[in-house]
Formats: structure tokens, sequence, C-alpha cells
């Protein structure tokens, strides 16, 4: 017979005996050893879903600080630009604060030269006009110049010219002759018997010397005044000089 | 010839006789026991593993996945049993390459004893799962007049599980011994590689058809709790 019953049974207890073998050394273990490592992935995996969690957040974070530290740079940036821009404006103004000064000073200062140079001119020309007025005169009339100017005043009186009339007719008792240059005696007598006729009995003429008055006679009556002076002509020079002055200063500074 | 390693007789006496079908058997489980111990000795639980642990979870993952497709149900629980199935058939087909082995599936001893170990094993399985009435409940159905015929099948697929795996090895073997004296070059080589091919799907059938007939006596179970 083929199936022998005793080894049958055998078969089955070694079969047995088998499983309980494999189950001890072999499954045992090897699921023990699949389980853990299974663990261990799904714990790995915790972790790093854990990890990335917070990288993630720290991202979030890092990219919120980010902006943060953009849009404060962007403040800064443009409280600065308004602070230069402030300082700029403050400066130009305090520049052109300090500018105007010193055009001023300068304009000043050179407004008292043009003054100066002015003054300093006319009195040349004063004296070159006298000068030559008076040599002309002299070597004209063969007299000398302050003769010709007091023959003509008397000239004047005698015709009663405007002016010289006003005053003589409102003359009381006093009469002021004043001149640039010493008179001599026989003018001044020649002018006191050209005034008399004007001056009330007791009345006075006086005489007295101002050189400020240069080439010149003044006459004072009461409160009228009349002059003839050569000065009048050397303001009036002076006064075109200074103009061509001024226009000849407008150009360069338009320059 | 030798139609079955039961026929070699190691030692007897009044008691116990060791033949060879139960001494290649005790070969087999030392070697299976011993490479187990082996490989798993030292294991790792960590990324880096060896070539063995490797192979023996490439095996087993491949054990639970095959069980698991057939049972439909959590396989670990019918890994021990299965799996040695498996593992021993396989190695013993395998081992039967080697000059002077005698494969003990070769016994129809031996495949009965495994195959009364799978009758016995679907009613535990069975009851375990669903109790004792209901798995004796599972021999009346459809109706009672089918308690003989169901009874009747219960034991002749034991008996075709048992003759099905010794007749494939024991053909395997007797061809090799006849073509060995026909042929003695070469061919028999082939025979005997194609054998091992054979050996393999023979321990696959054989684990197959022992989870198909658990999980049929867990089926019943599960289509009454769906009802």
């Amino acid at each position: 017979m083929l199936i022998d019953w005793p080894t049958v049974i055998f078969q089955i207890i070694n079969f047995l005996i088998l499983i309980a073998l494999l189950k001890r050394f072999l499954y045992g273990p090897i699921t023990g050893a699949m389980d853990k490592r299974e663990q261990q992935v799904a714990a790995r995996l915790a972790e790093a879903a854990k990890t990335e969690k917070i990288a993630n957040e720290r991202a979030a974070e890092l990219a919120k600080e980010q902006e943060n530290f953009a849009r404060s740079r962007e403040e800064m940036l443009s409280q600065a630009r308004e602070e230069v821009e402030i300082w700029k404006n403050n400066a130009l103004k305090h520049l052109q604060a300090e500018f105007d000064e010193k055009r001023a000073v300068w304009q000043s200062g050179l407004l008292a030269e043009q003054t100066h140079f002015l003054q300093k001119l006319k009195r040349i020309i004063n004296r070159q006009v006298f000068l030559i007025a008076q040599k002309a005169l002299t070597d004209l009339a063969d007299d000398d110049l302050e003769a010709r100017l007091i023959e003509n005043f008397i000239a004047k009186i005698s015709r009663k010219d405007q002016g010289i009339a006003a005053l003589l007719s409102a003359s009381a008792g006093q009469i002021t002759c004043i001149t640039g240059f010493p008179l001599s005696m026989p003018q001044k007598e020649k002018l006191e018997m050209a005034l008399a006729p004007f001056v009330e009995q007791g009345g006075n003429i006086s005489f007295a010397v101002d050189r400020d008055l240069g080439f010149g006679l003044r006459l004072y009556s009461e409160d009228q005044k009349w002059e003839w002076n050569v000065n009048r002509y050397l303001l009036e020079l002076e006064s075109e000089i200074e103009t061509a002055a001024r226009a000849l200063s407008g150009v360069s500074h338009g320059q | 010839m030798r139609l079955s390693p039961d026929s070699i007789t190691i030692f007897e006496n009044a008691y116990f006789t060791l033949n060879g079908t139960i001494l290649f058997t005790w070969l087999v489980m030392a070697l299976v026991t011993l490479g187990s111990w082996l490989a798993t000795r030292r294991l790792s639980t960590g990324p880096q593993v060896s070539r063995w642990q490797s192979c023996l979870e490439s095996i087993v993952t491949l054990l639970l996945g095959q069980i698991g497709d057939v049972t439909r149900q959590e396989p670990r629980r019918f890994l021990p049993f299965i799996g040695t199935l498996f593992i021993f058939i396989a190695v013993c087909n395998l081992l039967e390459i080697i000059p002077g082995f005698l494969s003990p599936t070769g016994s129809l001893s031996t495949t009965a004893g495994l195959a009364l170990s799978v009758l016995v094993a679907v009613p535990l399985y069975g009851v375990r799962d669903s109790g004792f009435g209901g798995y004796l409940k599972k021999y009346l159905q459809p109706n009672p007049m089918m308690l003989p015929f169901n009874i009747l099948g219960e034991l002749s697929r034991t008996l075709a599980l048992a003759v099905r795996l010794f007749g494939n090895v024991m053909s395997g073997e007797m061809i090799g011994g006849i073509l060995l004296a026909v042929t003695p070059l070469i061919f028999p080589v082939v025979m005997q590689l194609l054998g091992l091919l054979t050996g393999m799907v023979q321990a696959y059938i054989f684990a197959i058809l022992a989870a198909v007939y658990i999980a049929a006596g867990l089926k019943v179970h599960e289509e009454k709790e769906k009802r």
C-alpha cells in the first residue's frame, strides 16, 4: 500500500513542529522587523510632515518679515528722500539768502565805488570845466573870470532879470551876497552900488565867501534866494554821466 | 524502482520504524529552521538590510500578498500554516535535484499528511471564525440534503490534494529515472530542471488551494453576516 499511516501521523506531527519552528524563527522575526520598519517609516514620514509644516510656517514668517522689511525700507527711503529734499530746499534758501546778501553787499560796494568815482569825476570835470572856462574867458576878455561874473551879475541887476527882480523887490533891510571866491574891494563897491537902490535906508549889504559854492554867486534877502553857479551846469553833466554809467552797468549785468 | 521513500527503512524496532520519508523530512526541517535562524538572528529594522533578510522579507511579503488576494482577509493569521506548506513543499521539491535525496513529497504518506492537515485546518479556521454551529451549518447549505455531498466534497478534495502533489512529484522522479535508463546524457538533466519548475508550481498550487479551501470555510460566515 502506498500510504503508510504511521508515517502519515509522523508527517503531520513533523509538519506541525515545522509550523511552530518557522513561526518562531522566521515569520515572527520577519514580520516583527517589517512592522518595526513600517512604524519607523511612518514615524519618519510623520516627522518629515511635521518638519515640512514647521518649515512652511518658518518660510511664511520669513516671507512676512521680508515683506515688512521691504516696506520699512521703502518708508525709510521715502522719509530719507523727504529729509534730503527739505535739507536741499533749506540749503538752497540759505545759499540764496547768502548769495542775495553778498550780492547786496557787492552791489552796495559797487554803488559806493560808483558814487565815489562819480564824485571824483564830478570834481575833476568841475575843475577842468572851470579851468577851461576860466582860461577861455581870460583869453577872450583879457579879464579874470570873477570880474566877468560880477559884471554879468550887475548887468542882470540892471536888467532886472526874472528872479533877481523878485528878490530885490522883496528885499528889506538885509541883502547877503555869497561868492565862491573872495571879492576885491572894487568888486564889493561895484556890487554895493548896484544893490544899494534895493536896500531900505539903514539897510545892510553883507558879503561872505563859501568855497563850496565854487565859481558862482548867491544872494539872500529875507526868505528869497537867487543863485548863479557853474555847478548847475556841472550837475547836469554829472546827471548825464550817471545815466550813462547806469546804462553801462545794466548792460554789464545783463551780460 | 522505488515508488516512495517510505520503502527505505533506516531504523526499526517494535514500536517505531524510521523510514526515508521521515528522515528526509527531518533533514528538510532542520535545513529550513537553521536557514531561518541564521537569516533572522541579525535582523535590521533600519534602511540597510542584508541580502538574506531582503530575500526572506520578499518571500514573506509575496506569501502575504498571495494569501490576502485569495482569502480577501487579513493574511497574517494564515501565514504560518499556508506559508509553511509552501516552504516545506518548495524546499523538498528543490532539494530533489541533489543526487541521493528523495523528496518527502514523493511519498503519498507525506502528501496525505499535509492534505489531512488542510482538512483539519479548514474547519479549525472556520470554527474559530464563525463558531462551531455556524461552521457546521455550511454543510447543510444550500439544503440539508446536500450534507453527504458536502462531506464527500471535503474528503475528495483532500484526496485530490494529496494525490495531485504525490502524482506530480512521483511522476517527475519516475520520468527522470526512465529517461536516465533510455538516454543517459543531457535529456535527464533537462527533465530535472523541468522538475524543479513543476516542483515550485506544485508547491504554489498546494498552498493556494489550501488557502482557497480555508477561505471557502470563512466565506459562508461572511455571506451570512452580510444577509
